[in-house]
């Protein structure tokens, strides 16, 4: 899938309300404990640009992992989310330094 | 917003079995952070059990419910004129006239800040306003109040990285307030503040 694909399709996975958070990374996820609301997080991918972007395989599963790590106003986050129709779930919203 | 209710199923990856399951929404207890939260949403595994996700209609529970750990007992030494400011804060706003509330209010709303990534252009401006000649004169007053979890944490963050006593970032805190939301010299924040006072008194 390509950069701007996942965007508009994350965007609208927010704005539907399809957005759920992997329980085991909890700690890690600033959206899920509410340090984000569903508009900023919009904002956030929104500004993303494609070289502030990489995939990877998932762990066990047969999808991809998106990251993102934007820069500007929100330099330093690291974001990682995967699709399951109709879905977004997210694994990480924290700070690149972070140590869990 | 999708709003997911108690018994729908869905699917999800299973981290216990590795793969990607059946599972079913429930409201159950959730730890984070050490703590159980009682009655979050969340779809267990139709195989084994496990929890595998939260909605986000969860997360404002969760985020309810670190806001309401206020289990943190702070008392600072203030110079009397602090007191002041509060009470003008608050009687400008039509909020309190109670400095210990004005202060919880005020300093959440700045340390909740501290967490973001534009956290450290407040952290600065909050230890620059400790220089402020406003922060300077005896400290014969006295706040007290109870802190949350993450304004603790926060406070406790800012302290030891600027190696500073608390007494100190609360001084820097009120002055910056007195700039920011009694002078009205940052109108979104004075919003933010009645918001908050809103929701919290």
């Amino acid at each position: 899938m390509a950069f701007n694909e996942v965007k508009v399709k994350a965007i609208d996975c927010i704005k539907n309300g399809h957005v759920r958070h992997i329980e085991r990374d909890i700690g890690k996820n600033m959206f899920a404990v509410g340090d984000f609301t569903p508009e900023e997080m919009i904002l956030i991918i929104g500004a993303c640009r494609g070289d502030w972007y990489n995939s990877r395989k998932h762990h066990f599963l047969e999808v991809d992992v998106h990251i993102l790590k934007p820069r500007g106003k929100y330099d330093g986050l690291y974001i990682k989310f995967f699709f399951i129709e109709p879905d977004i779930l997210f694994i990480s919203v924290h700070e690149s330094d972070y140590k869990g | 917003m999708h709003i997911y209710k108690d018994g729908e199923k869905s699917k999800g990856p299973c981290e216990t079995c590795r793969k990607l399951v059946s599972t079913t929404f429930r409201y159950a207890p959730l730890n984070y952070g050490g703590r159980v939260i009682p009655d979050v949403l969340q779809d267990f595994c139709d195989a084994c059990g496990s929890s595998v996700s939260i909605p986000q209609q969860s997360s404002f529970v969760v985020r309810e419910y670190r806001r309401a750990q206020y289990n943190h007992s702070l008392e600072f030494r203030i110079p009397p004129h602090h007191r002041d400011i509060l009470i003008a804060i608050g009687m400008t706003h039509n909020i309190s006239h109670k400095p210990n509330t004005l202060f919880r209010i005020i300093s959440e709303l700045y340390l909740s800040k501290i967490s973001l990534p534009q956290g450290q252009k407040v952290k600065k401006k909050i230890l620059s306003a400790m220089g402020d000649d406003l922060a300077k004169g005896a400290s014969k007053s006295r706040l007290s109040c109870l802190f949350p979890d993450t304004a603790y944490s926060a406070l406790r963050d800012i302290s030891e990285e600027a190696n500073v006593k608390t007494s100190s970032i609360a001084k820097g805190i009120i002055v910056t307030a007195k700039y920011d939301i009694l002078d009205n010299l940052d109108k979104e924040l004075a919003k933010e503040f009645e918001e908050l006072a809103a929701e919290r008194l």
